[in-house]
């Protein structure tokens, strides 16, 4: 009796286990719906295949050319911008991308100057100049203006009216109207002396 | 701003401006001037600098202005009359009318003439400035005078006549 209990007993184990192992390898049903009927079958499950190991590929940094440095442009600047009066010093200061040993500054209001290497220079206006608006031009190597300012000359005006003259020839006057009151007042004491004179006669 | 004929379409172009010179001498034929100019800046209140009474047979020009013949106002200043000569050097400006001629000889040797187009009187207690010397963008003139009644609570004229000019040649 016991013999065959046994003997059923590792039958359902034996059946439970395959039954575990065909479902352990059988396909999910697929999306579309249709399942796969699960059945008790040994399916030979080909080996995973176990994803290819692949080096990480090298990082080598893209080739870039270097940052180029924006081109330096030439430029001119004049201190101050403003005069008030003429032979003005006023102070130029230069950037030139290829140094300034041939630029030359120019304008109508302060000549001709040669930089020779400098890149600042000071500088009177012209002691003739009239007010206005100057334009003053940076030439590098004699072509261009290659950079440009301007400096503007104002000069003071008069306000107010003038004085000139003092009257002289001004017939109303008030040395008349003066004169004229103390000609009449020389008169009225005139004629009150008299009269006290007739009253006391 | 008196209207100046060059304003008008009918009126000449102006004449070219000649360089900065001081003016030595100014000669008004319609009215008798012929005087001697002496350069003289501000005052310190800021008024223009006239000559002394003392020398009332001189011009002033203002020295800061243009120069006659360049472009911007020249500005010139006479007594009208003082007791050391009775009638002055501008004594008769207000009598000037448009169309009259003033020469005046430079440093350099060149005279600058104009022609006046308007003489105005204004009061001094409200004297126009800009209007006066405003910049016209031509070569332009100004005789610059006292007129009206006298103050003699104040020593000195009411008014001031304005005489303006436009450049007609400058002569090399």
């Amino acid at each position: 009796m016991n013999r065959i209990v046994m003997a059923t007993l590792a039958g359902v184990a034996a059946g439970a286990l395959a039954t575990g192992t065909a479902l352990a390898t059988t396909p999910p049903p697929s999306p579309t719906g249709t399942s796969t009927p699960t059945t008790s079958q040994t399916v030979t499950v080909a080996p995973t295949a176990t994803p290819p190991t692949t080096t990480p590929p090298t990082m080598t940094p893209p080739i870039t050319q270097p940052p180029t440095t924006p081109a330096v442009k030439a430029k001119i600047t004049v201190t101050p911008q403003l005069v008030t009066t003429r032979g003005a010093w006023i102070t130029i200061t230069v950037v030139a991308p290829n140094g300034t040993d041939k630029a030359v500054v120019e304008s109508r209001a302060l000549g001709r100057h040669e930089l020779k290497g400098r890149t600042e220079l000071t500088v009177r206006t012209f002691t003739d100049l009239a007010p206005g608006v100057y334009p003053v031009s940076l030439y590098l190597n004699g072509t261009g203006p290659d950079a440009e300012t301007s400096l503007r000359a104002v000069f003071p005006k008069p306000i107010g009216p003038a004085k000139t003259g003092d009257g002289a020839t001004q017939p109303e006057s008030g040395r008349a109207a003066v004169g004229l009151g103390l000609i009449a007042a020389g008169g009225l004491a005139t004629a009150a002396a008299l009269r006290r004179r007739s009253d006391h006669a | 701003m008196p209207q100046h004929p060059a304003a008008t379409s009918a009126g000449a172009p102006p004449a070219a401006a000649l360089p900065r010179s001081v003016p030595t001498r100014l000669r008004v034929p319609a009215i008798g001037v012929d005087a001697q100019v002496v350069a003289m800046g501000l005052n310190p209140d800021g008024t223009a600098g006239e000559p002394p009474l003392s020398r009332p047979d001189l011009v002033s020009w203002f020295s800061d202005g243009a120069a006659p013949g360049q472009i911007g106002v020249s500005a010139f200043y006479g007594h009208v009359d003082s007791r050391r000569s009775g009638p002055a050097v501008f004594y008769r400006v207000a009598q000037l009318t448009p169309g009259a001629a003033v020469q005046v000889s430079r440093r350099d040797g060149r005279t600058a003439t104009f022609e006046i187009y308007a003489v105005e009187r204004y009061a001094k207690t409200d004297f126009p400035t800009d209007r006066v010397y405003a910049h016209t963008g031509r070569s332009e003139i100004r005789l610059i005078t006292c007129g009206g009644t006298f103050d003699p609570a104040k020593g000195s004229y009411r008014d001031n006549i304005v005489a303006f000019g436009s450049l007609v040649t400058p002569r090399p």
